[in-house]
């Protein structure tokens, strides 16, 4: 370990993010080249935390500590009675994420340089980009929930901010019906709702164990006994996973993240690959592990609501994968179609937490599932930067991120071509990419415990998947040439393939998606320190075919399961090939000659009327309420009460005024005797 | 409160700035003219300063604590350039007004 890396990791990139503005003084280049170097050195010493969670200890100090190691180093809040530790904590789960959201959001970078140039508001980007890979990094490295908070909110700021990014609303960055900044309004406040009952948790918590630090939740189990003896277990852990659902966009608080794309398309890749939507699932995962110790200490008496709480977040997770998958069936932006897949693998991810979560007694399957979804946490993030980066070129190729405006871009771009080809496959489940074995493993851990709901509502999710991918695919990228992208032609700009910038975040995250998948009983390996933090013994989980590379890829080869995936990705291909990419069958008339189909159709267009909903009751409400208020108090029925009620007061009051100095100085010192006689009397 | 003897020489000197206080006021309530008004509010910030140094021996007359007596070297430089800026507003409030008689200077009433 670099020394001091976990430290640095998440400083530095906050530190730096205030600074930008000064080398903006000197020179553009090296503004840009510090941001990106930035986000380079914080992902080296991220990476240099890797040998050490391999060896299973770090050495700080000449001291040898076995990982988990929770670092303290300063106190935080030195109240007596609250004093608080700022530590970070050095686990597999928080190496693994400072990693992943340092390597992807250095590419983004990297990508941005070229994405941005000739914006008016590099600057503003930089800081708040920066800001915002600083924040997720304290986020995960942070060893209590109170600077893990801080985290959250830096991330939710900086989000808001890069998503209203374009704050002047020129309709050329509109997408959909709302301007950015109302956009970005929309994220800050939908995650706020979340926000809100994860701090009461955290507090209520707090009040029960007096600590807001991980380990030591995890090594007492006092407060969670007496938690479930006043009742209100369950209610608590609900309020957690509420925090969890607003940030990762799950139902019902996923209204947010399709909006999310009027922000540059590289802060989209940021929010959907590496920071802000993964915090929540890397929370679940990190409370998941306190609880599993936690139960184990305290036995059944808690079991009843850590039950409801993990089929909460295992049905919330599987119904919004379905949910936000059928909506992306029928999307008509390339950016929203990959913000719909984002909250369905997100789904997947928690739905398979959860039953991780449901599995506590066995040891065994707990480790199967839990290990399923850090494979897709980490394979996700690297497909879902390279499909957003490539969307990104396309869209600025083409100057428009609308579907139907693109169209037989082969021919033009057709290195773009391949490496989004790379991550649709990747994202679909196909052999041999990534998201392949992730996928797998979490349908395979499903099926073999016998969630057999959750699995089919999976695995008809993950068909659409693959339907809505290819047809992104096909729509973009096969068939004619829209009357746009012609247009362009005849004006002089033909859509090409990127600059070098773009090229080498784009093949390096192309490379990984195919690379990666080869690497994932690594994952495994690397957080044997957390299963043996939790006191399960080598015999449960080493025989495992997720700990042993050969068994892992030749089981998953060989079950039954390959012919499930098969028929999924078949399914799912073959619509998608008849309709999109070949242009055999006409969609359009394929929905508008059957009314059910229509109906169907219109319901999922408008998101199965939810977000509409939404706007409908909170915000036309509230807007109603207050114009209500404002008619009866005001103008109407109090016949400007209020005002005159002030009016006549002022006129009394007033006459104070006199203007004359030594009166107003006569009313000071007669305050100054008052207070005088005040004090004394209160001793 | 505080153990006070009679011979505690902070005890002398909280009297003392009890009295340039009073004096101070009465200075700045009864005068017109607005440069007695600001010789006034010196007296007031003497005495105020005299009160810090004052709290400090009450509260460890053996011990000098020197937070005190730092907090009054930068009050009377404060004091110092309060002046000056009071005094330029009065050359301003002479130049506009004419007359530096406080009951003619009224602008600031209903």
């Amino acid at each position: 370990m670099l020394p001091y890396a976990p430290w640095v990791v998440w400083m530095l990139p906050i530190i730096m993010a205030f600074t930008h503005f000064i080398w903006e003084r000197i020179s553009t280049k090296l503004r840009d080249a510090m941001a990106v170097l930035t986000g380079f050195t914080s992902a080296v010493f991220a990476a240099s935390m890797i040998p050490d969670v391999i060896n299973g200890y770090v050495i700080i100090d000449g001291v040898k500590h076995h990982l988990p190691y929770d670092w303290k180093l300063v106190t935080w809040i030195p109240v007596p009675g609250l004093e608080i530790e700022m530590g970070v904590l050095i686990d597999p789960l928080s190496v693994l994420m400072a990693n992943i959201v340092a390597w992807i959001s250095s590419f983004i970078f990297l990508y941005s340089v070229e994405y941005l140039k000739g914006d008016r508001g590099i600057t503003r980007y930089w800081m708040l980009v920066n800001f915002f890979i600083g924040a997720m990094e304290l986020l995960v490295l942070s060893d209590n929930l109170l600077a893990m908070f801080f985290g959250w909110e830096g991330v939710g700021l900086a989000s808001y901010a890069l998503i209203g990014y374009w704050y002047e609303d020129k309709k050329k960055y509109w997408i959909g019906p709302y301007p950015p900044s109302h956009c970005g309004m929309k994220a800050f406040i939908t995650t706020r709702i979340g926000d809100v009952g994860l701090l009461a948790a955290m507090l209520i918590i707090f009040m029960y164990s007096g600590t807001f630090n991980f380990m030591e939740l995890a090594a007492h189990d006092s407060w969670i006994i007496s938690l479930a003896r006043d009742g209100i277990l369950t209610l608590v852990l609900l309020l957690i996973f509420l925090g969890p659902i607003g940030k990762s966009a799950q139902f019902p608080l996923h209204v947010w993240l399709p909006e999310a794309m009027a922000g540059p398309t590289t802060v989209s890749a940021l929010i959907h690959a590496a920071t802000m939507v993964k915090a929540g699932v890397y929370f679940v995962a990190r409370f998941t592990l306190v609880l599993f110790l936690v139960y184990h200490h305290a036995g059944e008496i808690i079991w009843p609501s850590l039950s409801t709480f993990f089929y909460t977040v295992a049905w919330i997770g599987a119904f919004t994968a379905f949910l936000a998958a059928s909506m992306g069936l029928v999307s008509d932006q390339i950016k929203k179609v990959l913000a719909y897949s984002t909250v369905s693998q997100l789904g997947y991810m928690f739905a398979i937490l959860g039953v991780a979560g449901l599995l506590m007694h066995h040891a065994e399957a707990f480790i199967d599932s839990f290990l399923s979804g850090i494979y897709h946490l980490f394979s996700h993030a690297i497909f879902k930067a390279l499909l957003f980066l490539s969307a990104g070129a396309v869209g600025h190729a083409v100057e428009s991120y609308m579907l139907k405006d693109m169209g037989g871009l082969r021919k033009y771009m057709p290195k773009t071509f391949i490496v989004m080809m790379v991550g649709a496959l990747a994202l679909s489940g196909v052999p041999p990419f990534n998201g392949f074995w992730s996928k797998d493993a979490i349908l395979h851990a499903l099926y073999a415990e016998k969630m057999t709901a959750l699995f089919i509502v999976l695995a008809i999710t993950a068909v659409m998947t693959v339907f809505y991918t290819f047809r992104m695919m096909g729509m973009a990228f096969y068939g004619e040439e829209s009357s746009h992208v012609k247009h362009l032609i005849e004006e002089g700009h033909k859509p090409h393939d990127p600059g070098i910038f773009m090229s080498i975040s784009l093949w390096v995250l192309a490379i990984g998606a195919v690379v990666s998948g080869f690497f994932l009983p690594g994952i495994s390996k690397f957080f044997i320190p957390s299963f043996e933090w939790l006191g399960i013994e080598a015999g449960h989980y080493a025989e495992l075919p997720l700990f042993n590379y050969m068994s892992f890829y030749v089981t998953t080869l060989t079950s039954p399961m390959l012919l499930v995936s098969i028929v999924i990705i078949l399914a799912g291909v073959v619509p998608a090939w008849g309709f999109y990419m070949t242009g055999k069958w006409d969609p359009v008339e394929f929905i508008s000659g059957n009314p059910l189909f229509r109906t169907i159709w219109s319901f999922l267009y408008n998101r199965w009327f939810i977000n509409t909903f939404y706007y409908a009751v909170f915000v036309e409400g509230t807007v109603q309420l207050s114009k209500l208020l404002f008619d009866t108090v005001e103008t109407n029925g109090g016949g400007n009460a209020l005002k005159n009620c002030y009016t006549s007061l002022a006129s009394y009051v007033r006459r104070l005024q006199t203007g004359y100095l030594r009166v107003n100085l006569s009313y000071i010192a007669l305050g100054l005797v008052l207070l005088f006689i005040i004090f004394l009397l209160l001793g | 409160m505080v153990e006070v003897s009679a011979l505690n020489p902070g005890l002398i000197l909280v009297f003392t700035a009890v009295i340039l206080v009073v004096i101070g006021l009465y200075t700045i309530v009864t005068k017109k003219n607005l440069i007695r008004v600001i010789i006034g509010l010196e007296i007031m910030a003497t005495g105020v300063n005299i009160n810090f140094i004052a709290l400090s021996l009450l509260k460890h007359p053996v011990l000098i604590d020197p937070t005190s007596h730092v907090l009054t070297i930068i009050s009377i430089v404060l004091d110092g350039a309060l002046v000056g800026v009071a005094l330029g507003l009065t050359l301003i409030v002479y130049r506009k007004f004419k007359t530096l008689n406080t009951d003619r200077i009224r602008k600031l009433r209903w």
